[in-house]
């Protein structure tokens, strides 16, 4: 079925809308999720709430905004790393209750955050194709070096030089540093 | 060395608001990169542009991408390894035909016939292997591009046994067919990564970079060392001798009919001693002809034996670094000659001031003027001087005998030298192809004498 079709499929009958979705989108979603999530019970956990989210969200996509395929991604990649945050947290105050808890942003801090997603957006737009593709693998879909490494036929030493010099370029395009301060 | 741990937290944190293009999200899928690599290395694998040695360097470079390709995806399933041992072999093959095409060693016809049995299974494994990719995202592919490559690849091997000039129009079609083939290819790949077809990459301990251009280089050097071996003819060298006493009456007498005494002294005894009874000399110092200029100077001379008999001597000089490799001398009596006997030849060097000489081994051999159709008899010899060699030197001659009423004559000397584009592959120089119009590798001495000549010069 064309991507096109999908939420129109959806908006008539949502059960099979969303079966063909998953369908055709389920092994990508669980590639995205993977990368993210190495437990397998998290896997699937993560999986289930995706599809929860599809029956809630998928009416609101709107294709003049991005490609059904991005979309499904960003959902995969933030519910994974939600997950894992999650865990986390789990892990942290298991091993000592005086974690310090998590708590909203401030105004302040949002308007901060935005200002650097901005310049970091900017940064990355100036980067090479190549050195995009690997910040996007490692700070967007959170793949390990050895996955990175292996699914692009480099050693894991190689893709860790690589990790090293797009980190300095980042830095020095970020604060206006030499990268290694 | 820094903790980039709390930048990359903050990168990851902010990374959540810069969703990816479609374009990198395609990218990023692996099962792609895996595909592109081996489409592209089928396809160089079958182009074949003469020239530069492209008709080799392409074929390689596909081999180790259809290599790279396979070593992603040979964790996925058994039909991609097996495809993945395949192209190992392949490689391997790769190596074992540089070097047969670089040396003198003869063709094995069973390694062709593997090396097709080999393809053949690369595309049906191949084709296995894409149906099964399919079948694991819950899907049918509708081409078989792998299954219409093993149909494309058979026919063509068949075309190669019993058509093998087939024409432009043949040739047309198998190529707009390969086309259509890897575009069907990348289509089948585009869609397994829109399926989502996870591909379990395998680790590596060399980056697919640095293993191809390792393996390149590796190739290269193999071909330029082999090559450089296979074309260098081994000389049976041995000192050369001083001249003796037992020729110094010769060698007086030779001198007093004007031969000089540089050149003398690089013939050796036997043959100074078929110049006993010499009565006249014509010599020709710059017999360079009107030719391509290799590097080769000549001096001709004529020693007049017995009445419309001549011992004609070719000398020469080589003044270049292909000297190393394949030389081919070809000495041209006159073709008005009754008979043409007695061929003999040598080349001399020095090294580390120590003169050597070796013989050379001048065949009978002819050729038919392409104009004229007129046969012409020759001597000709193939062979190298020692690498790293100095004052490279040579003389070759051959005695012929005139009938009385003819009273000119010429002597012709032709000496090729090889061009380094015709290193790889190796071939004997008399069948690498020509370079340039009239081969700009080969040079002549041309010389003119007479056969009667009025009053011979007094001796002494």
């Amino acid at each position: 079925m064309d991507d096109s079709q999908l939420p129109a499929r959806f908006r008539e009958d949502p059960a099979a809308g969303v079966e063909a979705l998953l369908d055709q989108y389920g092994p990508l979603l669980r590639y995205v999720v993977r990368g993210i999530l190495p437990d397998a019970q998290d896997q699937e956990d993560c999986l289930s709430d995706i599809s929860l989210i599809l029956w809630q969200k998928l009416g609101q996509y709107d294709p003049g905004r991005g490609s059904l395929k991005v979309w499904l991604t960003a959902l995969a990649r933030n519910t994974a790393l939600n997950h894992w945050k999650a865990r986390q947290r789990r892990e942290a105050h298991l091993a000592g209750p005086d974690a310090e808890p998590a708590h909203d942003a401030t105004p302040e801090q949002e308007l901060l955050r935005r200002e650097r997603a901005e310049q970091l957006r900017q940064a990355v737009g100036r980067l090479p194709d190549r050195e995009r593709q690997l910040f996007y693998r490692k700070y967007y879909y959170l793949q390990s070096t050895a996955q990175i490494a292996a699914e692009l036929g480099m050693t894991e030493r190689s893709v860790e030089g690589r990790l090293y010099r797009l980190r300095q370029k980042l830095r020095r395009e970020l604060e206006g540093g030499d990268g290694d301060a | 060395m820094r903790d980039w741990e709390p930048f990359d937290d903050a990168l990851r944190d902010a990374a959540a608001d810069l969703p990816p293009s479609e374009e990198t999200v395609q990218a990023v899928t692996p099962f792609r990169t895996a595909v592109r690599y081996v489409t592209a290395g089928l396809c160089l694998s079958f182009l074949t542009l003469n020239g530069w040695y492209l008709q080799y360097l392409l074929p390689a470079l596909g081999t180790f991408l259809t290599y790279l390709g396979f070593r992603s995806l040979r964790n996925n399933s058994r039909w991609f390894r097996f495809c993945w041992i395949i192209s190992i072999c392949e490689v391997i093959f790769l190596y074992i035909d540089v070097i047969l095409l670089a040396t003198r060693l003869p063709d094995v016809p069973v390694l062709t016939g593997l090396s097709i049995l080999l393809r053949g299974a690369l595309f049906w494994c191949l084709h296995r292997g894409l149906r099964q990719a399919a079948a694991e995202t819950g899907h049918d592919s509708k081409g078989a591009p792998a299954l219409w490559a093993l149909v494309w690849y058979g026919v063509l091997v068949v075309f190669g046994l019993f058509w093998p000039v087939p024409g432009w129009i043949p040739f047309l079609g198998a190529a707009i067919a390969f086309v259509c083939i890897l575009l069907s290819l990348l289509r089948v790949g585009r869609q397994l990564s829109q399926w989502g077809y996870e591909t379990r990459a395998a680790p590596v301990h060399v980056s697919a970079g640095r293993l191809t251009a390792a393996s390149i280089a590796a190739l290269l050097a193999l071909a330029v060392s082999l090559s450089l071996l296979a074309n260098h003819l081994p000389a049976e060298a041995e000192t050369a001798p001083l001249p003796s006493a037992e020729t110094a009456d010769i060698r007086a007498h030779l001198d007093g009919l004007g031969f000089p005494a540089d050149l003398l002294a690089q013939l050796p005894s036997e043959e100074l001693s078929k110049l006993v009874g010499a009565d006249f000399c014509e010599i020709s110092l710059d017999a360079w002809g009107d030719s391509t200029d290799n590097g080769v100077r000549y001096t001709d001379i004529q020693v007049r034996i017995a009445p419309e008999t001549f011992r004609c001597y070719h000398f020469f000089t080589v003044n270049t670094p292909a000297a190393g490799l394949q030389n081919l001398l070809t000495v041209e009596p006159d073709s008005s000659a009754e008979t043409v006997s007695d061929p003999a030849g040598q080349i001399l060097w020095e090294r580390d001031g120590t003169r050597y000489a070796a013989d050379l081994t001048l065949s009978l051999d002819s050729y038919t003027a392409p104009l004229w159709g007129r046969t012409y008899e020759t001597y000709t010899a193939l062979f190298s001087y020692p690498f790293f060699t100095e004052a490279r030197q040579g003389w070759a001659a051959c005695t012929v005998s005139f009938p009385e009423d003819r009273r000119s004559a010429c002597a012709i000397l032709r000496y090729q030298t090889q061009s380094l584009r015709n290193l790889f592959p190796y071939r004997p120089l008399p069948e690498q192809p020509m370079v340039g119009m009239l081969n700009d590798m080969e040079s002549q001495s041309y010389s003119y004498y007479d056969i009667a000549p009025e009053a011979p010069p007094p001796a002494g």
